[in-house]
């Protein structure tokens, strides 16, 4: 049978080690992954098991020290520094555990931000999308006068609203309570589906990872 | 307990060595600049002191005229019969060649021994007292006397330059006083039976000792000038200290907690922080004076210069090390450092034990102080223009330069707020629009750089305005004054006579150039003569009022001219009589500029003086020809009367020596203002790298979403261009205002003339690339330091286990 969704991720054999005050660090040991469109993934693992740095790789943060990663047909290992940024603009979205909003920018202008950069700016998707995530009230507030819900609300927002054909997320819900970082992630795979987006999502937690379509868990630097 | 917790508090500074660099080199660049300052003050106050003490015997008892004119010599005896014991003085200016020196001429037998000065005097008094006479002077005046006088010349380390003591007889001789007696010194022990000089001598008054001398009260309107400088290169620099004490205080905030939390009363906690701050404070005020000598012994020279083209004050070019400096250093330096940190302190005093330890966010625009800044700089600004309308007076000036120039330090962060906020509603672009929002929000941390960098640029281009009209006006007058093509000084009067017969057969017209000195209205000063039926004086001299037939009353000696410091300090009018020695009343028919002179002038037709004046010193000549023939006359000149060089000095030379004295005058103000600049352009630096540890946060989301490095790293470098020329740009305006107030309230209550204000703008572009090239120069490490930052240092941002 042929698998109708086709391969939007694809990470072979990627190792990664980190210079510590201790020595070489090795992070990943040869990780072998995919990820098709549309799809949504949980990535689990331990502390220090290297959820975070594969997914700083796949988004072009970071370089690998061996292996392919291949993102919407980009050979990241083949890109140079404007490239990435171009792949960052465009390709993926990036929700993170600190949200790291803009602060100097409102909620609306820093919903649009990532849109724009990628020139993908769409008022009615963006108006739809602050609908859906009931900040519609917020968006003449500045991100330190939200609180963590919200701003992660904002942030979830800002990726989507450049509609980006992978999300990326690392912890999105690690820094909110119990029913609201439920909330939040419902809310962030409905809206990932609904944009026909893929979800790659690190998370500490087996009851979150059950709600993906799929989970994969690192130990020591591989997949298990 | 408490050493622990100072161990704690120190390990700050550990971590953070830039930080405590910055700390100390701002607090001693600022004490550094203000002790300089200080000093050089100190050592030309000293100076005047120690002249007037041995010039004017100024720590005894003087008698002097009680109506300007001379004491007749009876007077003196009278008094010396009565038993007082008063010893006679008799002074002026002479003429030895070219070489014009004050006279003082004194009595080594009668003179109190307290007067000091006299010791090598009477160690050889018979040399001093019998002709052709000694003259005592100091090694420098000996020097331009040689060849120039015929009378033994004896160096002095007590005399100042530019002065001799003489024996009376011979002074009376050489100043043709005909016995007349400027004033008597009075020994301070005196018989106790003794009539009072009231009964003897009605026409002469008491001046009690301890008098301040006439050039410490002429130049303290500079010294005052200077002083403001170093003040605001000190409170430039205390912008540093601020800036670097708040984010020193902010940053341990964390650790504050834990301390207290630990056990640590509030009070020792205070009691720490007083205690690292003043062992700060002393150790940069000690670089710092250590610094300010070198930066005296640097300006110093310039300033002697100064103080000697403007005001004729003698002020040796070297520097003695006071341990006053020392004190008053260290004093400014503890004391900046208490204002700086006052704020820091209180906030610590008054932090409740639970509150968030989370550092004040620098990036968090805070919208209340700015507002609240705005309201007290216009309030400044408000109460300068007031203070300029209606107020009177040099501490009024000073009042209006200090309004002016906080209000609009304090305006300065609200109005570039406001133009950022402008900016981004008018961009459309997303990376546009964050450029001018992200700009807004660096403001709270860059305002007082900025606001340092406002303060040196407007007293740049203020300062430099005021300069340089001052300079287009004084050559303009000076081509106008200096009409006469060579100007000719006889040796001696029997020379004069000669020239005086041989001059008008070989040129078109001879201008005496013939003074008295004489007290006119209570000021000693010059009255000269000048021979107003020739056009030259019709055409050449600039009057800044008169009657319409001036120059014929003044020819007709029905009148006379006053320069514009008598009649502004004196408050004359044209029509107003002036009471000139011997009993002379003449009205004032005008008033003519007489740049770069202190002291009053009167001007009088030439047969009046003499007629009035017939013993007035004929030496010295202004002499109109064809400039062709200039040359072939200078030649003649010496050629017929062997006169030496320096007695025949053509105009153009004349013209090239006052340029060359007013640009020395005021080369201490340039030195200064690049310092000030200097400092301001460090405060920046430091603001720009205290942001750039703390920007990351703030840029690497952007960069996550696809802006390179290069490009945030170039943002970077135009944000700062974009603030540094918003300053600039209002820098100028701000700059201008204090131009004016110093061309029209300063300098007319400080020099007495009022010069009209013109306008540069090739300086201020020459300012502008300057404060750029500053301006990259201080973004260029945080730049490099972004540019170079690794991947890893930036993901450390979204790391979840921080």
């Amino acid at each position: 049978m042929i698998d109708p969704r086709p391969m939007l991720l694809s990470i072979r054999n990627v190792k990664k080690s980190y210079t510590t005050a201790e020595g070489r660090l090795e992070i990943l040991r040869g990780i072998d992954f995919d990820l098709d469109a549309g799809e949504s993934v949980a990535l689990t693992g331990e502390s220090g098991s290297g959820k975070s740095t594969l997914l700083h790789l796949a988004a072009g943060l970071d370089h690998a020290d061996g292996g392919e990663i291949v993102s919407s047909g980009h050979a990241l290992a083949d890109l140079d520094d404007k490239g990435r940024a171009e792949y960052r603009r465009t390709s993926v979205g990036l929700v993170f555990q600190q949200f790291n909003l803009i602060p100097s920018l409102d909620v609306g202008a820093n919903i649009s931000f990532h849109a724009k950069l990628a020139g993908r700016y769409d008022p009615r998707w963006e108006q739809e999308l602050v609908t859906l995530l009931g900040i519609k009230m917020l968006l003449s507030r500045y991100p330190e006068q939200l609180s963590g819900g919200q701003q992660q609300r904002v942030a979830i927002g800002r990726t989507l609203a450049a509609k980006p054909p992978l999300v990326l997320a690392d912890e999105p819900t690690g820094n909110l309570d119990e029913a609201t970082g439920d909330a939040v992630l419902a809310l962030m795979l409905s809206l990932t589906k609904s944009a026909g987006a893929a979800l790659l999502l690190v998370t500490h937690s087996s009851r979150l990872a059950a709600a993906l379509d799929r989970r994969v868990h690192l130990r020591g630097g591989k997949v298990v | 307990m408490r050493w622990t917790a100072a161990t704690a508090l120190l390990s700050h500074w550990r971590r953070h060595p830039l930080q405590l660099v910055t700390l100390l080199f701002g607090l001693s660049l600022a004490t550094a600049l203000w002790s300089g300052v200080q000093a050089i003050n100190a050592e030309a106050r000293a100076s005047y002191a120690r002249a007037a003490s041995v010039l004017d015997q100024n720590e005894l008892t003087q008698l002097v005229p009680r109506d300007g004119d001379g004491i007749p010599q009876g007077t003196y005896a009278r008094l010396r019969r009565a038993g007082w014991d008063v010893s006679p003085v008799s002074e002026g200016e002479y003429r030895f060649g070219a070489v014009r020196l004050r006279i003082i001429g004194v009595d080594p037998l009668t003179m109190p021994a307290t007067a000091g000065g006299f010791e090598e005097a009477t160690s050889d008094l018979t040399a001093f007292i019998s002709e052709p006479g000694m003259l005592m002077v100091s090694q420098a005046t000996a020097l331009r006397l040689e060849g120039n006088t015929d009378m033994r010349l004896k160096v002095s380390v007590d005399v100042p330059d530019g002065a001799g003591f003489v024996d009376i007889s011979i002074a009376d001789r050489l100043l043709k006083k005909q016995g007349e007696l400027t004033r008597l010194v009075v020994a301070a022990d005196q018989r106790p039976d003794l009539p009072s000089i009231d009964s003897l001598a009605p026409e002469i008054v008491v001046q009690p000792p301890g008098e301040r001398p006439d050039v410490a009260q002429l130049t303290d309107s500079f010294h005052l000038n200077l002083t403001a400088f170093g003040f605001l290169a000190f409170a430039v620099g205390l912008f540093i200290v601020y800036a670097a004490i708040g984010l020193a205080f902010d940053q341990r905030r964390a650790t504050f907690r834990t301390l207290r939390s630990l056990g640590l009363s509030l009070s020792s906690l205070t009691l720490l922080l007083i205690t690292e701050l003043l062992a700060l404070a002393f150790l940069a005020g000690l670089i710092g004076v250590v610094m300010g000598y070198f930066v005296a012994s640097f300006l110093l020279p310039g300033v002697a210069a100064t103080l000697q083209g403007l005001y004729g004050a003698s002020v040796p070019g070297t520097l003695s090390i006071r341990p006053e400096w020392w004190a008053t250093g260290l004093g400014i330096a503890i004391a900046g450092t208490i204002v700086s940190s006052a704020q820091g302190l209180w906030r610590v005093y008054r932090m409740p034990l639970l509150t968030a330890a989370q550092p004040r966010a620098w990036a968090r625009a805070s919208a209340n102080g700015i507002r609240l800044q705005l309201l007290m700089g216009s309030g400044l600004l408000l109460a300068s223009v007031l203070l300029a309308t209606f107020g009177d007076g040099l501490a009024v000036g000073f009042a209006v330069l200090g309004s002016l120039l906080l209000g609009s330090a304090l305006v300065l962060p609200g109005v570039l707020a406001g133009g950022l906020v402008i900016m981004q509603r008018r961009s459309s672009g997303a990376l546009a629009g964050w450029f001018w929002a992200d700009t807004r929000q660096q403001l709270p941390a860059l305002s007082l750089a900025l606001m340092a960098l406002l303060l040196a640029l407007a007293a740049n281009v203020g300062v430099g305005t005021m300069v340089s009209s001052f300079r287009l006006t004084f050559i303009g007058w000076l081509d106008q004054r200096l009409a006469a093509e060579l100007y000719v000084t006889a040796r001696n009067e029997e020379e004069a006579a000669r020239l005086r017969a041989w001059l008008p057969n070989h040129s078109i017209s001879v201008l005496p150039i013939w003074s008295v000195e004489g007290e006119v209205l209570g000021e000693r000063l010059q009255i000269f003569g000048a021979a107003a039926n020739d056009p030259t004086y019709r055409d050449n001299w600039p009057l800044l009022s008169g009657t319409a037939d001036v120059w014929d009353r003044v020819a007709m000696g029905q009148g006379a001219l006053a320069n514009e410091q008598l009649w502004r300090r004196k408050g004359l009018a044209i029509g107003n009589t002036l009471a000139l020695p011997g009993g002379w009343s003449i009205p004032v028919v005008g008033v003519y500029s007489d740049y770069g002179n202190p002291k009053g002038q009167v001007i009088v037709g030439i047969d009046s003086l003499t007629e009035r004046y017939p013993d007035v010193s004929k030496l010295r000549y202004g002499v109109r020809i064809a400039p062709a023939k200039a040359a072939a006359l200078q030649e003649s000149l010496t050629a017929e009367f062997g006169l030496p060089a320096e007695n025949i000095v053509d105009q153009a030379s004349l013209k090239r020596q006052s340029r060359a004295v007013f640009d020395q005058t005021f080369a201490v103000t340039g030195a200064l203002n690049v310092f000030t600049l200097g400092v301001a352009g460090f405060a920046m630096f430091s603001s720009l790298l205290t942001l750039s540890g703390i920007r990351l946060p703030q840029l690497a989301p952007v960069w996550a979403m696809g802006i390179r490095r290069r490009d945030l790293a170039m943002l970077e470098v135009l944000r700062t261009l974009v603030l540094w020329l918003a300053t600039f740009a209002a820098a100028i305006p701000v700059g201008l205002a204090l131009a004016w107030v110093l061309l029209t309230i300063v300098n007319v209550e400080a020099f007495g003339w009022r010069l009209p204000m013109r306008i540069f703008p090739m300086d201020w572009l020459i300012l502008g690339l300057v404060a750029l090239a500053a301006a990259i120069l201080s973004v260029f490490i945080p730049l490099r330091r972004l540019a170079t930052i690794g991947p890893a240092e930036l993901l450390r941002v979204f790391a979840n286990e921080r």
